[in-house]
């Protein structure tokens, strides 16, 4: 897997419980002590020992753990702003995810995000449903949809369903503008001359 | 973005009153239609003058009242050059000249330009930003003149700064946003090689040090100086500043080892860097070569007096007593010089090997004393 997502898992950690609990991690699964280079490549096995070993030591399980990551890669704002880029709304930005495998690829091919496919069940219910090669990205994305929900001013419950075979969330959106969202401008980006 | 949610929000915004421009003709009827898939259309009649336009174009005319407007006033024909003048395409610089255009002339003007595949306009408010686009003409029974659709090209970002557009200004079926997030993300991509590319450039020049230091005394190691003597041997050999080579075995330093210890051993060696580096010029060279075994590389012109010196120096320092805690460390050195001058450029190898018998027959002599190597073509 690409270094950026055990990177992102990294920063997750580090950010949220401090970096000796990252330390700490690092040094069950053997993790590189100066943390991982986000443009180069890692056996997929590191990525799922490292979820491993912080949910040992956190005592907290694998979906927990997931979706407080898929919402903390919202607080990044590069990120936050790629996914803004998705749409005006909430609604447009839930649909945009079906984009997303294609737009991630589009900007760096080596990043293998899972593909998403958004359905819309009924009138404001949608389901999202995930083909991934290692489970869990079913939990990244509830966390992440919640904070951009959030992000949107949008409220919506966002569920994970027990009774499907596929890896999927659940998504009921009861108002696009439930509150201020918060700001989004093309011309601010990230790193822009001026 | 969603295709049928967005489309749903630019028809509607197309079919707001107040964004609709009164047309007269068939462009009048699709007005809203023109204005959803197009908003960066530009319609001018035969006269030149500005009778309709997209409402992104409008945006990057500052809102500017233009409709029945010379459309001179608000755009020169050509792209911004970098000499700061204007310049035609290479496609339409069929007698388009840069220039600014006469009403009576335009109307041929702009046909012509309809018969161009590009087409380059700049707005003379902001003579940084391009647009680009194709040109077609009107039939006169639908009232004449020209339509352009253009784009921001490659002043894309520029524009939405410039303009503050937003993901509305654009029709869903243009390729802006993908162009925006695409350029937002590669600048992320680049910066995150940018600063990986400096980590290991910072690593590899670690890495490069460590290779060629001695870990106890920090003094280049037999690597580095072999490397710098090639370098000062090829230089000298094709005629460049000649140098001096004077090695130093320590005396009686094995007894220090064994008498004191080899804490007090690595104490006493780091001693003698000390010296050594206290002794050098800019741009001379000391290394310790293994064991007791330093070597100094003296760069410039150096006579034998100059050496003597130098030698008799070093070794007053080198048989002072150097105190481990308690423990007095007596040693002295055995050197020997050699000068490149000394050798025929062909010869210039044999440096080492000779400094080295010099060094031994310093040591045959009696031990903290100097001696040269005998050049071989004396």
């Amino acid at each position: 897997m690409l270094g950026l997502i055990n990177r992102s898992i990294q920063n997750f950690l580090t950010d949220t419980y401090g970096p000796d609990l990252w330390r700490q991690v690092a040094h069950r699964v053997g993790a590189p002590t100066e943390g991982y280079e986000p443009m180069l490549r890692y056996p997929d096995r590191e990525t799922l020992g490292l979820l491993k070993a912080a949910g040992a030591e956190l005592r907290r399980s694998r979906p927990e753990l997931l979706e407080d990551l898929g919402a903390h890669l919202t607080t990044c704002e590069p990120v936050r702003r790629l996914l803004r880029y998705g749409g005006q709304d909430f609604a447009g930005f839930l649909y945009s995810l079906n984009e997303l495998h294609g737009r991630a690829r589009m900007a760096l091919a080596d990043l293998d995000l899972p593909e998403l496919d958004l359905v819309e069940i009924g009138l404001g219910e949608y389901r999202l449903t995930i083909e991934a090669p290692h489970p869990g990205w079913g939990a990244v994305m509830a966390g992440l949809m919640r904070a951009m929900a959030d992000d949107y001013g949008a409220l919506a419950v966002i569920e994970m369903p027990t009774d499907c075979d596929m890896e999927a969330v659940h998504i009921r959106l009861l108002d696009c503008r439930h509150s201020e969202a918060r700001g989004f401008r093309l011309s601010h980006h990230v790193g822009a001359q001026g | 973005m969603s295709g049928t949610q967005a489309d749903r929000q630019i028809i509607e915004a197309a079919q707001d009153p107040s964004e609709m421009t009164a047309f007269p003709s068939c462009l009048g009827r699709f007005a809203p239609l023109m204005n959803a898939l197009m908003p960066m259309f530009l319609w001018i009649d035969d006269a030149g003058r500005i009778q309709g336009l997209g409402r992104t174009l409008h945006k990057a005319l500052d809102e500017a009242e233009v409709l029945g407007q010379p459309f001179d006033r608000f755009f020169a024909i050509g792209r911004q050059g970098h000499g700061g003048s204007l310049c035609p395409n290479a496609r339409d610089a069929e007698g388009y000249a840069p220039r600014s255009l006469q009403p009576r002339e335009s109307s041929g003007l702009l046909r012509a330009m309809a018969r161009e595949r590009a087409i380059h306009l700049t707005l003379r408010a902001r003579p940084g930003l391009s647009l680009r686009g194709e040109a077609f003409a009107m039939p006169e029974a639908e009232g004449g003149g020209v339509v352009m659709k253009l784009s921001f090209g490659i002043y894309l970002r520029e524009a939405v700064a410039a303009f503050n557009l937003t993901e509305r200004d654009f029709s869903a079926a243009d390729l802006a946003m993908e162009m925006l997030y695409l350029q937002e993300a590669k600048s992320l991509v680049m910066a995150e090689l940018r600063a990986l590319t400096t980590r290991l450039e910072t690593a590899r020049k670690e890495a490069e040090t460590q290779a060629l230091t001695d870990p106890l005394t920090k003094l280049p190691n037999r690597r580095a100086m072999e490397q710098a003597l090639t370098k000062a041997i090829a230089g000298a050999a094709a005629g460049g500043a000649p140098f001096a080579v004077v090695q130093i075995d320590l005396d009686h330093f094995k007894t220090v080892n064994d008498t004191h210890g080899h804490a007090a051993g690595d104490y006493v060696l780091q001693s003698v860097a000390r010296i050594l580096r206290d002794a050098l010029r800019a741009g001379d060279i000391a290394a310790r070569m293994g064991g007791d075994e330093f070597l100094l590389m003296l760069r410039g012109r150096l006579g034998r007096d100059e050496v003597r010196a130098l030698a008799a120096r070093l070794i007053a320092q080198l048989e002072a007593p150097k105190w481990y805690g308690r423990s007095e460390c007596l040693i002295s050195g055995s050197l020997g010089a050699a000068f490149s001058q000394d050798y025929l450029p062909e010869e210039l190898g044999q440096v080492l090997g000779d400094v080295d018998h010099a060094t031994y027959a310093s040591k045959e002599a009696g031990r903290g004393c100097l001696r040269f190597a005998r050049p071989p073509s004396m």
